[in-house]
């Protein structure tokens, strides 16, 4: 069995173990007749939502690091998981004054916060594409992400530190900044999967593209790859990704750096075998850290966010240093 | 396609920069190869990346009397293709896959490798000399097979051009005279070949035609044993050039050097 398919085939069995994982644990006691229908729907979405946003990270993740030839690059690198972020901040900050009449009524409740995500993703990439102008070069949009990265952040810092004067709302903003797909249903998976699924089938259409990107920009084009093209549409497509999954599950650190990193060890740098394993990967990942958030015992829940930082920091240095041990960091 | 490559008033500069081509014109027939040649800084990387279309200039550059200009990036590779001086690939895609991305342009983005793009590969291979290394990723390779999978990656496209940036600098003196002979074969089938070389003893033995650049103008042009001679080169390298078995130069000061 070749490597390829040894890593295909564990990919699989991650994500039907997390799954049945999924399914079967969590609050509630699913040997509750009456109940156990309602735990298992409820666990379902869940799922959904954290495996949508796992997929969603991963692809992004895969996405920008194609796009910049670095394998350290995050989808966060252009300032709009932090503009998604803010977007969250500002809706749960305005939230009373949402709900007195400024959105419309056939909106669902549970939809503002989720689409004040994807609308502050948007935003941001429409700042980030605003100050580089059409042409600009690959730093300069590294760069700028970086900036617009700390603004926003700041921003949003700004708001938690205002919303600690409502005790609901600050800390409705603290949960949603560390990340966690509780309390989420039909409706957000509703909203994020059709940008997903469309940003994934983009992203794949793509491969050979990234692919010929590695050579460098020049080397793309002599060949015949529109580099502008797809350096604005990977951007667009990453700012979408990340905001549905910001507005899925908030803040959840590292998958998208992390999870194309270890797959590029088994699988090879080739993006149309790395972007479909990324897609499955990453929902994996944090499907098993929701079960993870359901499992470990705490007061209230370790939040999503977290558990994914504490594995994937570690796993990312352990990477970093396997590559410096074998002199890959240049 | 098959027609000549013709340069008509090129004029480019790097982004705020001086102009570093100013106005250059010449062609290069079907069936012929032609060297770019001149000192260092007299335009002749930059001239074949302006060709290319990777660098904005003016003036015209046509391919069978079709401006490339007006062609998109897709299309200009099926018609020309460039093999640098130096890749920045660090990632290891292997010596296949890189070799495959020659035939980006020939395929759509869900298709499958069809049957002429593998034997478009394999051939390609075979003739740079690469087909054994074909599973090993590209960095992992030295300079000069880098160099060959480059070649081969440009083989691959099946462009009617081909233009080459210093190809044999990484290069050992077998595998250089393998990559002249395959030029060679190159213009037999009726490609057009433009080549950027430093050594003017290795221009004057493989190529036809030569065109020599002082300061992104063109000093001469014409049959390579014309352009290649004493008046030329001591005007645009400064050196005297002494005949003899092969050729030798030496300083105004004296001192001779192979």
């Amino acid at each position: 069995m070749s490597r390829h398919t040894q890593t295909w085939v564990v990919l699989i069995l991650l994500s039907i173990g997390a799954v049945v994982a999924g399914l079967w644990v969590g609050d509630g006691d699913l040997s509750d007749a009456e109940m156990r229908e309602t735990y298992l729907w409820l666990r379902t979405w869940r799922l959904a939502c954290a495996g949508l946003a796992g997929a969603a990270l991963a692809t992004g993740g895969v996405l920008v690091q194609g796009l910049f030839r670095n394998p350290l690059a995050s989808p966060s690198i252009l300032g709009t998981t932090a503009g998604a972020s803010l977007g969250g901040m500002v809706v749960l900050t305005l939230w009373n004054v949402l709900l007195a009449g400024m959105v419309p009524a056939w909106l669902p409740a549970e939809l503002i916060l989720p689409l004040g995500c994807v609308l502050g993703a948007w935003g941001a990439l429409a700042v980030l594409i605003a100050v580089i102008g059409r042409q600009a070069s690959v730093i300069t949009v590294l760069l700028t992400g970086f900036i617009l990265s700390s603004l926003f952040l700041s921003v949003g810092g700004l708001l938690t530190s205002m919303g600690m004067d409502d005790y609901a709302v600050g800390r409705a903003i603290v949960a949603f900044t560390l990340g966690g797909v509780d309390a989420k249903g039909a409706h957000h998976v509703l909203l994020a999967l059709p940008l997903i699924t469309i940003g994934a089938f983009v992203s794949a259409t793509w491969a050979r593209h990234l692919d010929a990107l590695l050579t460098g920009e020049d080397e793309a084009r002599a060949v015949g790859v529109d580099v502008a093209v797809v350096q604005r549409w990977a951007i667009i497509w990453t700012a979408t990704l990340t905001g549905a999954a910001v507005a899925l599950g908030g803040n959840i650190s590292f998958v998208g750096l992390v999870v194309p990193h270890v797959l590029r060890t088994f699988i090879g740098v080739e993006h149309r075998r790395l972007l479909p394993a990324a897609l499955v990967g990453g929902a994996a990942f944090v499907m098993w850290a929701d079960v993870l958030v359901r499992v470990v015992p705490a007061e209230g829940h370790i939040p999503l966010g977290v558990v994914t930082g504490l594995i994937g920091a570690p796993l990312f240095l352990v990477l970093l240093a396997r590559a410096a041990r074998q002199g890959r960091l240049g | 396609m098959n027609g000549a490559l013709t340069v008509e008033g090129l004029r480019c500069r790097y982004r705020g920069g001086p102009e570093v081509i100013r106005g250059v014109d010449f062609s290069a027939s079907p069936g012929e190869i032609l060297t770019l040649l001149g000192p260092n800084g007299a335009g002749k990387s930059t001239l074949l990346k302006a060709m290319v279309g990777l660098l904005p200039c003016t003036g015209t550059v046509r391919l069978g009397g079709i401006d490339l200009a007006s062609l998109s990036a897709r299309d200009r590779a099926l018609q020309v293709a460039y093999v640098p001086q130096r890749t920045r690939l660090t990632a290891r895609l292997s010596v296949r896959n890189v070799v495959d991305l020659g035939r980006f342009a020939h395929r759509g983005p869900w298709a499958r490798p069809s049957r002429a793009d593998h034997a478009a590969i394999d051939r390609a291979m075979d003739e740079a000399d690469v087909a054994h290394l074909a599973e090993r990723p590209f960095p992992e390779l030295s300079g000069g097979e880098q160099q060959r999978v480059l070649v081969a990656r440009a083989l691959a496209s099946e462009a009617p051009a081909v233009l080459l940036d210093e190809p044999t600098s990484s290069l050992d003196v077998r595998h250089a005279l393998e990559l002249h002979g395959l030029l060679r074969r190159l213009t037999d089938r009726g490609c057009v070949v433009v080549v950027v070389l430093h050594d003017l003893s290795e221009a004057r033995h493989h190529a036809d035609r030569a065109v020599l650049l002082r300061q992104g103008t063109v000093f001469a042009a014409g049959p390579v044993d014309a352009v290649v001679a004493t008046h030329p080169i001591q005007q645009v390298y400064g050196v005297t050039l002494i005949e003899g078995g092969g050729l030798a130069y030496q300083q105004p000061s004296g001192g001779d050097t192979p």
